[in-house]
């Protein structure tokens, strides 16, 4: 317990600021600091680094180094003289990347990467964040905590996958190292916000299961219980279809998506990063139509609450080829499981059959089984054939437009399709924005961070925040779902 | 020459300094105890900085990072560039101090009385010093500030370096060798 005087604490965070404790006086304090690679100093007009809130400075640094910033006019930050250089450089080694590499990646010049694994030198800390975050690591903490909050596993696990026979590009490589940066970003702002951060869906009854194919049963059929399942869990009936998948994992069971422009060949990942997860998601490929999106996704989440942890292993990969494989016919059964689950989970088959049947054609039941569900040509088509005992030919079931209608096309993605500025990479425009502006309405994090954090300009920041705030602020109350 | 002439003309050494960047009221921001406005003596460590070589210092290096920063401190010395003098004293004295704080601030050297500029200093070698702009009572507004005082350093007969100025302002831990004047 920090038994901070109330004298102090006025003196530390500011006399405007309110609570007994450091952790409320850094809430609701107005000062603002400033940082650079080796420093933090309360803001001056002489200053040009990182602008932070006391909030951010109290929860990255600590309250010794609020107390030397007060006492010495500035703290030094690097634990060990040869950081912020070791770190990047170990990662960057670690994740088999070259300086050529980071510096595509992190969209510095080449000089940058090498100055920055140089202990010699100073970097300009708005370039170190740019490094940082394509590396995976903590951008606020990088110098002052060695390893900078990188997750090892992640790491052995990218560097195993870039000389596996799929052969990772070094660009494939950064983007997950990023998604595994804002699933750790998304998560912490969400429990500054007060709404839980990565766990929500562990508050759940989802109990991991090793179970994939045992005496009496198979792994799609297992996919299909499970699905049925994480129904009941939710409370959604069978015959309700599930209007946005991704406003339910993301609002409802509070897991991380992040939407990317990924090679064709991948559709989507679970990536960890220490002990918090989330969905990497192409918006490219197969899944530009976001009816095999939904199925993507749908698979991802069969992953992450129905996988036990050794199966996750920090990154999981799924490939359109693997995806779109009908359950049945899935050899590796913790796929097969998915697969299944995720078309039982999107359309259940009794219901789906129900609507299939009630229409005038076979081609307008299995059109009306896509309208109702949000579920693609492909899925409908296995879903249907197999409950009816293959009565129907495949050759039969066709339909003439499987493209997804506006409105499903609309829920799923016009967050990232009517996104402003639209300098923002796809990659930021989910949950993450949203919890990004709201944490600055609350002075938790400024303005700045907000755009660093947005890969956008302070002005282009403030300018669409409140436009932000709308796109996602009528989707949040909308779900129902039963409080776990 | 004598001590006090010495110590006269080495604060004169200073006086460029003082035309560029004037004296100020000190930042009283942090100010937590009322003995942090008192001038301590030279029994307590107070001195005024004379021409080089200097005479009864302590040698040390300054910090390159917190896990150094414990070790700097030993040696570390606070300077003030005031109107008429140039006082200086060991943060932490060697006999220990009575201040509530534990250590001096650069008030201490002023008794809160404007001044020009303040930070920290280590002496390399007799000849030697290394400076930085740490204070948060009269730290340096802008780089020039801090490279004018370097300078003065110089003119007082000092090899001297400073530890840079970065985003934050003027940097108190060294990245890499300094640039020796």
């Amino acid at each position: 317990m920090d038994l901070t005087s109330s004298s102090e604490l006025d003196r530390l965070f500011g006399p405007g600021s309110r609570g007994r404790d450091p952790e409320q006086r850094a809430r609701t304090s107005s000062q603002v600091f400033v940082r650079s690679q080796d420093h933090l100093a309360r803001l001056s007009p002489s200053s040009t680094g990182r602008r932070l809130s006391a909030w951010e400075v109290f929860h990255a640094f600590g309250m010794d180094v609020i107390r030397e910033v007060a006492e010495y006019g500035s703290a030094i930050l690097p634990k060990t003289a040869d950081e912020p250089a070791a770190t990047i450089r170990t990662r960057r080694e670690a994740l088999g990347l070259t300086k050529e590499n980071l510096s595509k990646a992190s969209r510095v010049h080449l000089s940058v990467v090498e100055d920055a694994e140089n202990p010699h030198t100073r970097t300009p800390i708005r370039d170190l964040e740019k490094i940082a975050q394509a590396l995976g690591l903590d951008d606020r903490t990088i110098s002052f905590v060695p390893q900078a909050g990188g997750d090892q596993g992640l790491a052995v696990r990218l560097r195993e996958l870039s000389s596996s026979p799929q052969a990772f590009s070094p660009r494939l490589i950064s983007q997950f190292c990023e998604a595994a940066w804002v699933f750790k970003k998304q998560y912490e702002l969400k429990r500054w916000l007060g709404i839980g951060g990565y766990g929500v869906a562990k508050e759940w009854p989802f109990q991991p299961s090793s179970q994939y194919e045992g005496a009496g049963y198979r792994a799609w059929e297992y996919g299909y219980y499970l699905a049925q399942r994480t129904r009941d869990i939710l409370g959604i009936p069978a015959e309700q279809p599930i209007e946005s998948l991704r406003e339910l994992i993301e609002e409802g069971l509070g897991i991380a998506i992040v939407q990317f422009e990924l090679p064709k060949s991948i559709a989507g990942a679970t990536v960890a990063n220490g002990s918090e997860r989330g969905i990497a998601v192409n918006v490219l490929g197969d899944n530009e139509n976001v009816w095999v999106r939904r199925a993507t996704l749908a698979h991802e989440l069969e992953h992450l609450l129905w996988d036990p942890e050794e199966k996750l292993r920090h990154l999981v990969v799924d490939r359109y080829k693997d995806l779109a494989k009908e359950p049945r016919q899935q050899s590796r059964p913790v796929e097969a499981r998915a697969n299944a689950f995720a078309v039982e989970f999107l359309a259940p088959q009794r219901t789906a059959v129900e609507v299939f049947l009630s229409a005038e054609s076979s081609s307008q039941g299995l059109r009306a089984v896509m309208e109702k569900f949000g579920i693609s040509f492909t899925s409908a088509r296995y879903h249907i054939q197999n409950k009816l005992d293959r009565k129907f030919p495949v050759e039969d079931l066709t339909v003439d437009d499987n493209w997804p209608s506006d409105d499903w096309t609309g829920r799923e993605s016009f967050t990232v399709d009517y996104f402003r500025p639209k300098s923002v990479p796809i990659s930021r425009r989910g949950y993450f924005a949203y919890y990004i502006v709201e944490a600055v309405s609350r002075n938790l994090i400024t303005a700045e961070t907000a755009a660093t954090y947005l890969a956008c300009t302070l002005d282009e920041y403030n300018d669409n925040a409140s436009r932000i705030r709308e796109i996602f602020s009528g989707e949040s109350a909308s779900l129902g779902l039963p409080v776990p | 020459m004598s001590d006090e002439s010495t110590r006269a003309s080495a604060s004169r050494c200073f006086d460029g300094h003082r035309l560029l960047h004037p004296s100020r009221e000190p930042d009283l921001t942090n100010k937590n105890n009322d003995d942090e406005l008192r001038v301590i003596g030279a029994e307590e460590g107070l001195f005024e900085f004379s021409l080089a070589p200097g005479e009864r210092i302590v040698i040390g290096t300054g910090p390159a990072c917190r896990e150094d920063a414990g070790r700097a401190d030993t040696a570390k010395y606070l300077w003030v560039v005031a109107g008429s003098s140039v006082p200086a004293a060991l943060e932490c004295p060697a006999n220990g101090t009575t201040l509530v704080r534990g250590r001096l601030s650069h008030t201490n050297l002023t008794g809160g009385e404007p001044a020009h500029t303040a930070g920290e200093l280590w002496f390399y070698d007799a000849t030697t010093v290394l400076i930085n702009g740490g204070s948060s009572r009269y730290r340096p507004r802008i780089q020039d500030e801090l490279e004018s005082v370097t300078r003065s350093f110089k003119a007082a007969g000092y090899k001297v370096g400073n530890m840079g100025w970065d985003e934050s302002g003027p940097a108190r831990s060294l990245r890499g060798e300094p640039e020796w004047i």
